[in-house]
């Protein structure tokens, strides 16, 4: 595979990219088809967020780092396919394994990798390449073997992704999505208290409209000011959370909200209604009123 | 009776109202004496009669021009125009001194963290939100970034969204100065004044000092503008220019005090002063070539620090060559390099050592210097305010344009450099306005005030004349002869001009002087000589006066007569 056979170090179990790698692979029970681009948002977060833990790690090599990212991205694949949703993820897992083959250096990518960009037979020849590199690895590296494979077995809450596709930083919970599992991303999308947020209500055309047009500002607000995140709550069921939360925070009229505002910390920042024009003035005011 | 009495008396109340308002005169012109210096007006209706040899002083009314400009162009819209445009340009003026000042206020505000611009933002969220117009054009702005980002998610790290909208702000201060320019062309008219001498042979133009440029035989125009604005106008693009000046000086400071707040900021970067001394200490520790390469990375990080530093000392930030960003960017280049290469090398080490942590704790306090620093400068509107500097220093240079005092106040017409000229040449005096646009070939004059005169010499001047007189020898006793006898004769005559009559000038002329002729009263065929006094009237054409026969002592009168013309025989010198 590799033009001279690299030293690996192997998987070190208390490293912190194991960890974010091991998530990835882990979903709720109940899947179903419409979860799945979100799950898969999710857990390709997870294994961005592994990704670059696994950069900083100063004692790997690029080429063992290549085999490790794609070793766990094996895994990930094999985890929605055990669902019966391979077909279904196939071509984002593909188009991961091209990031990894672009970002990593030609000397330190095996010999097949080369003509991965070109080929025709996409995203099967990627998945097979997949397969090879995970085989590989498993074979030459001293694993432990369980480190690898205890992924399968242990299904947790989904984690909310960086960002849902077509989106810069907001994340979609769509209208048919199991109210269950909305309001667990709902949730930790309140809890993440890092960054002034945008919640954007239902799923009607003036709903897509201000969701698209904050996703951008939200992304880079300007002004020095670091990015926030947005989340676009479509599922009618869970209106009532949010709206009990709203009340909460002493905002009387929860029905007439399109787009809620919230502070780094958490509270309650602007409201902006069905009736208020939401443009990219009024979002970005919005947001640098939070800040 | 009654009622056409009636009638008289309204029309008599009526008839100030009713008569057309007095136009003020465009042009004053006085003569100046070239013996004396004494100074006469011109009188300014009908033809007026100057001084062949004297010098006129010709003065424009800039209030008359003006409203004789506005006449041909129609008062009404320019008006408007100029109102509507002095209003946007002050609205323009004030929301870029009210971003400036914010700016300001958010390097000055002690209590705010340097890095953070928040307080520029919702104040000047708050300002564009209270203007439609301003936050349609915010959303375009906005809308242009999105759409440049979402090609290039990256963007967001090389440009900063509030800043790129500021910076489009601020080119409408540039299309101000393109407003500012068109209006100037609209509103102002070309000036001229033009001298004429004309004689029977026809024409011939005359240099105006100040006015227009005579070389080589060729007029060239000064080029001098009419502005059709009124004086309120005038003062209110002062207080334009007065603005633009007091916004550039704004941002200036601006630039100057986060020139400032950077310098302050640097010794934050002490640690990468202490860098080669750990360095040092530690070399037991660190291998050579290690020390090599650190060493290497901390010079070059040290370097662009120190240029840095001078740069901000000595460069002016509003030169346009200045980029503080770029400068920043290389010593942030060097200094992230100096980290990686730290980190990467010594954490294999053993920590052990105090000095080989310190070397770490360094790259990692530097780091973190750096990001702080790094933050301040790239939310700092920098470009912008370059740019609103630049375009303020413009524009107020584009509101001097707008002068009255671009036509001369005099312009000046020395008769006595006009050439060959006589006696009862007319002058003709024209102020015209040419329209903006209309080229050198094509012009459109139009002549608003004319003025003639008719050059005389009006100080006393001898005349020569050669004529016939008919001599009466009164108290020589010749029966057979001849009462009175043609004898030629040649006077010297003294003439004065006359600045009030025509009737004086051209037909009366008196000349009065002394004569001498030769008759032959004796009739011995030798002529005797005699003199006396001579008066001429009508041009010179009829002459009286009275002589002594030097020859015969005796007395004669005589009448002459000098023709207008020459005839076959007659001596020359005739009367004009």
């Amino acid at each position: 595979m590799f033009s001279s056979a690299p030293k690996f170090l192997g998987l070190r179990p208390k490293a912190s990219w194991v960890a974010a790698f091991q998530a990835a692979a882990r979903f709720p029970e109940g899947l179903t088809p419409g979860d799945v681009p979100l799950a898969l948002d999710s857990s390709l977060t997870q294994w961005w967020a592994g990704s670059a833990a696994l950069a900083a790690d100063a004692g790997y090599s690029a080429a063992e780092r290549y085999c490790i990212r794609l070793a766990f991205l094996w895994k990930l694949y094999r985890a929605f396919e055990a669902f019966g949703f391979g077909a279904q993820v196939a071509e984002r897992i593909a188009n991961a394994v091209l990031d990894v083959v672009e970002e990593t250096p030609a000397a330190s990518r095996p010999t097949e990798a080369a003509g991965l960009t070109a080929v025709a037979a996409f995203p099967e020849a990627l998945l097979t390449h997949l397969k090879a590199v995970h085989d590989y690895y498993t074979t030459h590296a001293l694993l432990q073997e369980e480190v690898l494979e205890s992924t399968e077995a242990t299904p947790a809450p989904l984690l909310l992704p960086l960002s849902s596709a077509g989106f810069l930083c907001t994340v979609v919970l769509p209208a048919d999505m199991e109210v269950g599992m909305a309001r667990a991303l709902w949730r930790q999308f309140m809890r993440e208290n890092t960054a002034v947020r945008l919640i954007t209500l239902r799923a009607d055309a003036a709903a897509r409209e201000a969701a698209e047009t904050a996703d951008p500002i939200f992304f880079a607000p300007g002004g020095g000011q670091k990015p926030g995140r947005c989340l676009w709550a479509q599922p009618a069921g869970l209106m009532p959370d949010i709206h009990q939360w709203l009340q909460q925070q002493g905002y009387a009229q929860p029905d007439q909200a399109r787009c809620i505002v919230l502070r780094a910390n958490g509270t309650l920042s602007t409201v902006l209604t069905k009736t208020d024009v939401i443009d990219d003035f009024a979002l970005s005011e919005a947001f640098f009123n939070a800040c | 009776m009654c009622r056409s009495s009636f009638f008289l008396a309204i029309a008599l109340l009526a008839a100030p109202f009713l008569a057309p308002a007095q136009r003020q005169s465009i042009l004053t012109i006085e003569e100046i004496s070239r013996n004396s210096g004494r100074v006469l007006p011109v009188p300014e209706s009908g033809l007026a009669i100057v001084d062949i040899n004297s010098k006129l002083r010709i003065a424009s009314n800039p209030e008359a021009i003006r409203a004789r400009a506005l006449e041909l162009a129609g008062k009404a819209q320019l008006d408007r125009e100029l109102r509507d445009k002095i209003n946007r340009i002050e609205r323009v003026l004030r929301e870029q001194e009210r971003l400036v000042f914010y700016i300001r206020q958010a390097i000055e505000t002690p209590q705010r963290q340097p890095d953070s611009l928040l307080m520029l933002l919702r104040a000047t969220m708050r300002d564009i939100g209270a203007d439609t117009l301003l936050r349609a054009r915010y959303n375009q702005y906005s809308r242009e970034y999105t759409d440049r980002l979402r090609a290039d998610p990256s963007l967001r790290e090389r440009e900063d969204r509030f800043l790129y909208i500021l910076g489009r702000y601020s080119e409408t201060l540039d299309s101000l100065r393109g407003e500012l320019r068109t209006l100037e062309k609209t509103a102002r008219v070309r000036f001229s004044l033009r001298a004429f001498r004309k004689d029977r042979s026809g024409g011939m133009r005359l240099h105006i000092e100040n006015f227009d440029l005579f070389e080589q035989g060729q007029f060239y125009e000064v080029e001098n503008w009419a502005l059709m604005i009124n004086p309120e106008q005038l003062q209110q693009l002062q207080n334009l220019q007065s603005l633009a000046s007091s916004l550039n000086q704004g941002s200036e400071k601006a630039l100057q005090d986060f020139r400032d707040k950077l310098f302050q900021m640097l010794p934050a970067l002490a640690c990468l002063e202490q860098f080669p001394t750990e360095l040092r200490l530690a070399s037991e520790t660190i291998p050579a070539d290690v020390r090599t390469i650190l060493d290497r990375s901390w010079n070059d990080a040290r370097q662009q620090l120190d240029l840095l530093r001078n740069e901000l000392t000595t460069l002016s930030l509003t030169a346009d060559a200045y980029d503080v960003k770029a400068r920043w960017a290389a010593l942030r280049f060097h200094a992230d390099s100096l980290y990686h290469s730290t980190l990467g090398n010594l954490m294999a080490l053993p920590q052990t050592n105090a000095h080989v942590r310190n070397l770490l704790q360094c790259a990692e306090q530097t780091r973190t210097d750096i990001e702080r620093i790094d933050r301040f400068i790239r939310a700092f509107p920098e470009t912008y305010l370059r740019k609103v500097y630049l375009a303020c220093d413009e524009l107020a240079n584009e509101v001097l344009s707008f002068d009255l005092a671009q036509i001369p106040e005099t312009g000046l017409l020395d008769l006595a450099y006009t050439g060959r000229r006589e006696e009862g040449d007319e002058l003709l005096i024209q102020a015209l306005l040419v329209p903006e646009g209309d080229t050198a070939t094509r012009r459109r004059y139009t002549v608003i005030e004319e003025r003639t005169a008719v050059m005389t010499v009006t100080g006393p001047r001898a005349v020569p004349r050669v004529g016939l007189m008919m001599a009466n020898p009164y108290t020589l006793q010749q029966p057979d002869a001849a009462q009175f006898r043609f004898t030629p004769s040649a006077a010297l005559l003294v003439k004065f001009g006359s600045r009030r009559s025509h009737f004086y000038n051209r037909f009366l002329d008196p000349g009065i002087g002394i004569v001498t002729a030769s008759p032959d009263f004796s009739l011995d065929g030798i002529p005797e000589f005699g003199a006396g006094l001579a008066a001429t009237l009508f041009r010179d054409i009829a002459s009286a006066g009275w002589c002594w026969n030097f020859g015969l002592n005796k007395p004669f009168y005589f009448l002459g007569i000098n023709l207008p013309f020459n005839l076959p025989g007659m001596p020359v010198g005739t009367a004009r």
